[in-house]
Parts: C-alpha cells; sequence; structure tokens
C-alpha cells in the first residue's frame, strides 16, 4: 500500500517544503524512538469508527517513510522515494480513491496487485497549527469501498487528535527545555539564589548559594533552616527580613551576615514573595555578594575626605607661617622706611606681591577643598537677585554692564553663587577692554536650568578650551593676570557635586560663552 | 590708664611673638607666655605662688587661646577653666580667642562660654584692631 502512494509520487517534483518538513518532524521530536505506537489507539478507533479493517498514522522525511502505528501488517519504514502521500499531503481534506484498480495512478501498484491486495484508500493529512502537513492517518480495505460523511468526519476529528497530541508533545518538550536553560542560568549565576518557605525551610538553593556553607554543612542546608543551631534570639534576628518579605511581598536590603564558615560577607538582598497553585507562599531570595564593592567605597569614600582634609589641612597650616612673614615683614619695612631704597625697596614690594599671591593661592585651595561641604538644600532663588550679590561682592569695575535674566530657580544657594562669581570675576579680570558687558540667561530645560554666561572679552582659543578647567591652570602668566587657576575647576566640582556640567564655547576675539547644564532637584528634594 | 595683663596660650613660637609684639606696641607689658593649654591651666592653679610672684598682675586680665594645639586644645581649655573658675577666683579673668580659621561654627561653639569675650582670627588681625579689641575689655 505504501507503494502505491509512492507511485502516486513518481513523476512529479519533489517539493522544496519536503525539506521543510524534515525539520518540522525533528521539531515534534518524531523522530525518537517513543512515537512507536503513540497513536495506537488512534488507529483501532479509526478502523472501528470508519469500518474498515486496516489504518495506520505515517510520517514523511526528506528519505524516509514511516508508520508509527497500525492496524494491519505495513512495513514501519520504507525509502522515500517509493514512498507516496503527494497527493494526500496536497490535501487539506480527506482524499479518497475508491477502487485502486480503476484508477490509473495505482492499478499498476504491487501492492494492489500483489498482497496485501489494497483496493481501498481514503487518508486525512496532518495539518498543524502552522498549516504545515507532517503526515496522514489513513484507512484501508482489500475490497473496493466508500467513506460516509460521518465515517469522514471520524477520520477528519482522529487526524485532529493526533495533530493536538503532537503539539502537546513540543510544548512539554519546549518546557523541559526551558527548564534546563532556567536550571542552567541559576546554577552558573554568581549571585546566590534560594528560596524559602514559609517555615523558613531552604527548598532551593545554587551552587553559589550552597558554596557559603562549609563542605560538611552543605548536606544539611535544602530542607533545613539552617539556624538549627542559632540560640532564638539571633535566629529570630536572622528571621527579620524573611518575614517582612512574606508580609510586604519585596524588600531590598544590604544585610552584613556572618556565615557558619565564620567569614561576614556584606550582601545586597532582593527577597520577593511568590505562591504556588494552593496560594503556599514562599519567598525567592536573590543575594549579590558586594562585600569586594562596599570596601572598595569605603575606602574610596575614606580617601577622597582624606585628600580634602589634607588640603584643608595643608593650606591652613602653610597659611598660618605665611601670614607671620608678611607681618614680620611689614614691620620691618616701617622700621627701616628711611634705610631702604632702591634695589631692597624693589625686592621688599616683590616679597610683599609674591606673599599676597601665595595667600590668594592657598585660599583658593582652600576653598576648593571646602566646594560641596555645606551647599544647603535646593531653594528658590531669583537669577538677578543672587547674581547682584555676587557682583556687589566682587566689585564691579564702573564701565562694566551686566546684563541678567529676571527668572526664578531652585538650586542651592552657596554653589549657584560659588558658580556665577567665579564666571563673572573671570570675565571682568580678563576682560582686554576697559568697559565690556556679560551677559546672564536661563532657559528651563525639560530636566535642566540652563544657565549661560557671555562676555564680550577676548575669547579663548578653542584648542585651549579643555585646560581651562584643569586646576592651577591659567593662561596667562600670574604676573600679568593674578589668579590661582582654581576658578574653574572650583566652577566644575562645585557643578559635579549637582551631577551639572559646563562647556565653554569660544574664539579668539569674539568673547566667551560658558554654558551650564543644572539638573533640577527632583522635587522630593525641595 | 593701666594696661591689663595679658596671658598667651599658643602652640606657635612665631604667633606667640607676634602677638606680644602687638601689644607691647599698645603699651601692654605684663604678658605671660604658655604653649599649650595643660601648662597654661597649671599656671592659673598655681594661684598663691603666682599672686606672689606676679602681684595685681594676677591672675591676668585677658587670656588669648589658640584653637588647635598639642596635647590640651583651645575647647577642652575652656571646659577645665569653666571647671576650675568653680573653685578658684578667676573672675577677673576674660577670654580672647585667636583661632587660625574663620568657621562659624568654632567662633559660636567658644561664645557660649559667658567669659569668652571674643574671637579674634590669626593673619587678619592689625595692631590698631587689637588695641580696640583689648581696650573694649
Amino acid at each position: 500500500m505504501l507503494n502505491i502512494l509512492a507511485r502516486f509520487y513518481i513523476g512529479t517534483a519533489m517539493p522544496k517544503r519536503e525539506e521543510l518538513r524534515t525539520q518540522i518532524l525533528k521539531k515534534y521530536h518524531l523522530l525518537d524512538n517513543d512515537i512507536n505506537g503513540l497513536f495506537d489507539d488512534i488507529v483501532v478507533l479509526a478502523t472501528e469508527g470508519c469500518d474498515k479493517p486496516l489504518a495506520m498514522v505515517s510520517f514523511i522525511d526528506t528519505d524516509r517513510h514511516w508508520v508509527t502505528s497500525q492496524v494491519g501488517a505495513f512495513p514501519s519504514e520504507i525509502d522515500r522515494e517509493k514512498v507516496f502521500c503527494a497527493h494526500t499531503v496536497n490535501q487539506t481534506d480527506v482524499f479518497e480513491i475508491a477502487d485502486t484498480l480503476l484508477d490509473e495512478r495505482t492499478k499498476q501498484n504491487e501492492f494492489v496487485l500483489e498482497a496485501p491486495n489494497i483496493r481501498y484508500y481514503a487518508g486525512m493529512p496532518l495539518i498543524n497549527s502552522d498549516q504545515q502537513v507532517l503526515g496522514t492517518l489513513s484507512v484501508l480495505d482489500t475490497t473496493p469501498n466508500t467513506l460516509n460523511k460521518h465515517q469522514k468526519s471520524i477520520l477528519k476529528l482522529l487526524a485532529k487528535d493526533v495533530v493536538s497530541q503532537l503539539e502537546l508533545r513540543r510544548k512539554n518538550y519546549e518546557l523541559s527545555k526551558f527548564k534546563n536553560l532556567l536550571q542552567l542560568i541559576t546554577e552558573n549565576n554568581p549571585d546566590l539564589i534560594f528560596t524559602k518557605d514559609s517555615d523558613f525551610k531552604i527548598l532551593h538553593g545554587n551552587s553559589a548559594f550552597l558554596s557559603l556553607y562549609p563542605k560538611g554543612m552543605r548536606d544539611k542546608v535544602i530542607g533545613y533552616t539552617t539556624l538549627e543551631e542559632y540560640n532564638e534570639e539571633e535566629a529570630e534576628a536572622f528571621l527579620v527580613q524573611d518575614k517582612l518579605a512574606f508580609e510586604q511581598g519585596k524588600t531590598e536590603t544590604m544585610e552584613k551576615i556572618a556565615f557558619p564558615s565564620g567569614e561576614i560577607r556584606t550582601l545586597f538582598i532582593t527577597k520577593t514573595r511568590f505562591e504556588d497553585d494552593e496560594g503556599k507562599a514562599y519567598i525567592l531570595g536573590v543575594a549579590r555578594d558586594v562585600t569586594e564593592r562596599e570596601e572598595l567605597i569605603e575606602m574610596l569614600q575614606k580617601s577622597n575626605s582624606d585628600l580634602d582634609e589634607f588640603a584643608y589641612i595643608a593650606s591652613h597650616d602653610l597659611k598660618a607661617p605665611l601670614n607671620a612673614i608678611k607681618r614680620l615683614v611689614s614691620w620691618i619695612e616701617e622700621d627701616a622706611s628711611e634705610v631702604l631704597q632702591g634695589d631692597s625697596l624693589e625686592h621688599f614690594s616683590m616679597i610683599k606681591n609674591r606673599i599676597n599671591r601665595m595667600n590668594m593661592l592657598l585660599k583658593d585651595l582652600l576653598d576648593y577643598s571646602r566646594v560641596g561641604k555645606n551647599d544647603g538644600l535646593p531653594q528658590k532663588l531669583n537669577l538677578l537677585e543672587t547674581t547682584k550679590h555676587c557682583y556687589e561682592l566682587l566689585g564691579l569695575p564702573e564701565d562694566f554692564v551686566i546684563d541678567v535674566d529676571d527668572i526664578d530657580l531652585v538650586l542651592p544657594k552657596l554653589p549657584l553663587e560659588l558658580v556665577l562669581t567665579n564666571l563673572m570675576s573671570n570675565a571682568i579680570k580678563h576682560h582686554d577692554k576697559k568697559s565690556g558687558q556679560v551677559t546672564i540667561k536661563c532657559k528651563h530645560l525639560k530636566h535642566d536650568y540652563e544657565i549661560s554666561v557671555t562676555d564680550d572679552g577676548p575669547g579663548i582659543d578653542p584648542s585651549l578650551h579643555e585646560k581651562i578647567f584643569e586646576k592651577f591652570q591659567t593662561l596667562k602668566p600670574r604676573d600679568e593676570v593674578e589668579g590661582s587657576g582654581l576658578g574653574l575647576a572650583m566652577v566644575e566640582k562645585a557643578l559635579a557635586n549637582h551631577s551639572g556640567e559646563i562647556s565653554i564655547k569660544s574664539d579668539v576675539g569674539k568673547g566667551a560663552t560658558f554654558i551650564i547644564k543644572w539638573p533640577k532637584p527632583k522635587a522630593s528634594s525641595k | 590708664m593701666q594696661q591689663p595683663s595679658v596671658l598667651i596660650i599658643d602652640d606657635s613660637e612665631i604667633e606667640r611673638y607676634l602677638l606680644s609684639h602687638q601689644l607691647q606696641k599698645i603699651g601692654v607689658t605684663e604678658i605671660v607666655q604658655k604653649n599649650d593649654g595643660t601648662s597654661g591651666l597649671a599656671f592659673l592653679k598655681d594661684y598663691a605662688q603666682n599672686q606672689q610672684h606676679y602681684g595685681i598682675n594676677f591672675p591676668p586680665a585677658i587670656i588669648i587661646l589658640d584653637v588647635n594645639m598639642p596635647i590640651m586644645g583651645g575647647f577642652e581649655f575652656l571646659q577645665k577653666f569653666a571647671e576650675l573658675k568653680t573653685r578658684v577666683d578667676l573672675d577677673v579673668c576674660q577670654i580672647v580667642m585667636y583661632s587660625g580659621s574663620d568657621d562659624p561654627q568654632q567662633k559660636a561653639r567658644a561664645l557660649q562660654y559667658d567669659f569668652v569675650k571674643g574671637f579674634l582670627i590669626k593673619g587678619e588681625l592689625s595692631t590698631e584692631e587689637l588695641k580696640s579689641e583689648i581696650g573694649a575689655l
């Protein structure tokens, strides 16, 4: 009978989708041995329901055709080239040959002419949800026959059932694959992953979790609370977060935990409650070992504050002897005013000048180390008022005009004043003409204030734009323009403390614009 | 006018020198120098002996006190001084802080003591200012 169907196929070119079909069969795991006999019940039902003596479920591959369940004697596997199905496979409905001896396509077939002398054939393609044909469910007889409407329905229904079972098989397979993948992910995750039941017993722990326990203890982890050895008070303290997670559904904590191995580790732990089918609650814990990270952060914080403290103390301690020198020099100058002349007088003035410069450097260094120390909270400020306050302290030269937007913003006062004062002071100090203008504007962007400070001074060559923000960097000799070179560094540091940034647009002879982007404070921090 | 006697407590020799030089300029001649809180306090504790030695100039009318000093700093001195004052007659003493820092918190902390009358900043103090400060006391 299979040869009959093989003959049906002769003369037609092999469709390309046959290869696709092979893949589909692989997808349903039909190449496994356990598929054999899987549909035995269905073929029996098919013979009974269609009232025919023979039935089979068969699948087609590019080089194989095989029968997985049958009533009657059929070879279980036959060469693909001898196999039929072309017609049935190209159908979507029951394909029927009432008398094989009368049909041109089958009357010469050896299974018709010889045993088992098939005279009747009816096949229903097995079509999956993607409209792909996997094989056929067929019923056969040794005498010419037909299927009535009812029998055709039964054959269709049973074919559908075969496909449903296959798809279920596929889903199960996918699930088990997925489960394996999840297990692989969990096992290989460096984070500690565990689940606990409502009695705080550990139900599952990945290898990272288990490795925290000493080797001899690892078989006493799953199924235990691992707190059995602790006294009640310690155990209670340990379980506080678990209890909270059961109550609230989720907790995130940083916990310092002493492990049975004696080691104390800092863990960032997320605990999430989940429930099974019966509504029983569990928690899933994911703990990241952040011991090293926390230690590094702590060290970094300490070294930062050490550095600030060092700058503070150094500049402070350097100032005292400098002030003493200044005083002593001025006394000598007073006492010896009549004797000093010529070079000596010049030298005295040079000494005083250098003392003043050193003083300014130290003052700025001290200020730099203090930037961000007492910034205070954001408050409602008027840009015009704030700027006025700053340039009054600066001592604005007569012919300078400062034009400021009259606009309200919410920012911490001290760093804003520091930024404005330094930028204005630079604009005035480095100006190449006697008169000048500084324009300060502010735009409300969605998340930031954009404050721009524009001057009509000499401008800065673009190749120097990066350099000007470096510490102790000045563009002119200090003998020409006094300055510590810390002004813009301070501005940048003050802004960085508030996640703000500063950039410059300028060219020689075209003035300079400093653009500040200052994130608006979040509503909660007002 | 009778110039007050002054006790300078400062660990820095140059600061003591500068200050006494300035004081001398404004006519203060009775100056005792101590280089930390402990010895300053010991000087005040040695009441009878020092009274004999310095006469009317003991206890000093003005104590000029540095803040940062080894062993016993300015603030510890203030605390110990307050204790000592309950046992010994030091009512005549008025203290002026002499600090290298203009930290307002430090200033407020010092001025909490009623016997602390001033807070001078090192390096910024001119002889004229010192004169008016001392004169006011």
